[in-house]
């Protein structure tokens, strides 16, 4: 039970690792990267704690795989928060309204993302599949590149059929 | 033991996915993360406790040993669920791998995605949550807003984010 506590307790270093190397690097579009390096670090100390401390209690492999379990979960979570701060898209216009005091609809569109428009939105997620390797763009034809987004496309929509979710998206 | 509790883990995964397909087939309302949740504490319940000791009538493990496990995979198919639902990038490759010869044109994919109507269907989503109000035209944050957002601004000073959204 302790051994779940640790890692809980730990779990407290991966914001503030994150934080600490955000702040090192200085570099953008770096965030996410060093986010698994701060979840590399809290599970390498957290194991690395239980050895020194538990490695001689009984089922000492089942107790690493509960707290490994655990240590996995907080980091998801902690993925989850940082994604809702990053990418939020109520949070965002919700804090666009806000830093405008007020706002049309045509301003929310306008004033996206501290003015960059909702435009820059789509944008984003078209760069970020393109420096994925899984699409490429010829002027203003999209068109898929590599049989791993193919493989995606066939996951996704059998798993939407499963569920009837749906496009999506 | 290694060996029940492990196994319990995986058993009420496998349970978990069971009643998750056929709820969300048979249920047409609401059907998001918090049935999500509550699925997988009746899943884990059921296994934990009336499955081990009822039928299979082995010893039950601790519940810490294997509640961590079960929920670690219960947190990483959530975010398979919630990404493969909500991603906009997924959605654009579906969309051209349905498309013919694989590709499309940025008019067509702005069709898709049209700014406007997502716009303002998340404006009167947010309404409706009491997140804003509307004073004639324009939109103004409520007392929950303005608290979300002065800690959400302030997240973003410390985490150096400057490309949101």
């Amino acid at each position: 039970m302790n051994i779940i506590f640790i890692s809980i307790i730990l779990s407290i270093l991966i914001p503030l690792l994150h934080i600490a190397l955000i702040a090192l690097y200085k570099k953008e579009g770096m965030h996410i990267k060093l986010m698994f390096v701060a979840f590399i670090i809290y599970i390498s100390i957290d194991v690395i704690i239980k050895f020194i401390f538990y490695y001689e209690i009984n089922e000492f492999h089942l107790c690493l795989i509960s707290s490994l379990s655990t240590s996995m979960f907080l980091s998801l979570l902690y993925m989850e928060a940082f994604s809702m701060i990053a990418r939020g898209f109520s949070m965002r216009i919700v804090s666009d309204i806000y830093l405008n005091s007020s706002l049309d609809s045509d301003g929310v569109m306008q004033e996206y993302a501290s003015g960059k428009g909702v435009e820059w939105m789509l944008k984003k997620r078209l760069e970020g599949i393109k420096s994925l390797g899984l699409i490429s763009q010829n002027k203003d034809t999209i068109k898929i590149s590599s049989k791993k987004a193919i493989y995606i496309a066939r996951i996704s929509l059998f798993y939407k059929s499963i569920l009837k979710l749906g496009k999506g998206g | 033991m290694i060996l029940n509790a492990l196994s319990i883990s995986f058993f009420s995964f496998i349970i978990f996915l069971f009643f998750h397909i056929i709820i969300w087939r048979i249920l047409k309302g609401y059907r998001g993360i918090i049935l999500i949740i509550a699925i997988s504490i009746i899943s884990y319940s059921f296994t934990h406790y009336f499955l081990v000791t009822q039928i299979i009538l082995t010893s039950r493990p601790e519940f810490w040993m294997s509640a961590p496990l079960f929920y670690c995979l219960i947190m990483l198919y959530s975010h398979f669920y919630v990404g493969m639902l909500k991603s906009v990038s997924i959605r654009i490759i579906e969309e051209l791998f349905e498309s013919e010869g694989f590709a499309m044109d940025l008019d067509e994919i702005n069709e898709i995605y049209p700014a406007r109507e997502m716009i303002l269907s998340r404006l009167s989503l947010l309404e409706e949550k009491n997140w804003i109000s509307k004073e004639g035209i324009e939109y103004k944050c409520l007392k929950k807003a303005t608290f979300t957002v002065k800690i959400n601004l302030f997240l973003h000073k410390i985490y150096r984010l400057n490309n949101t959204g």
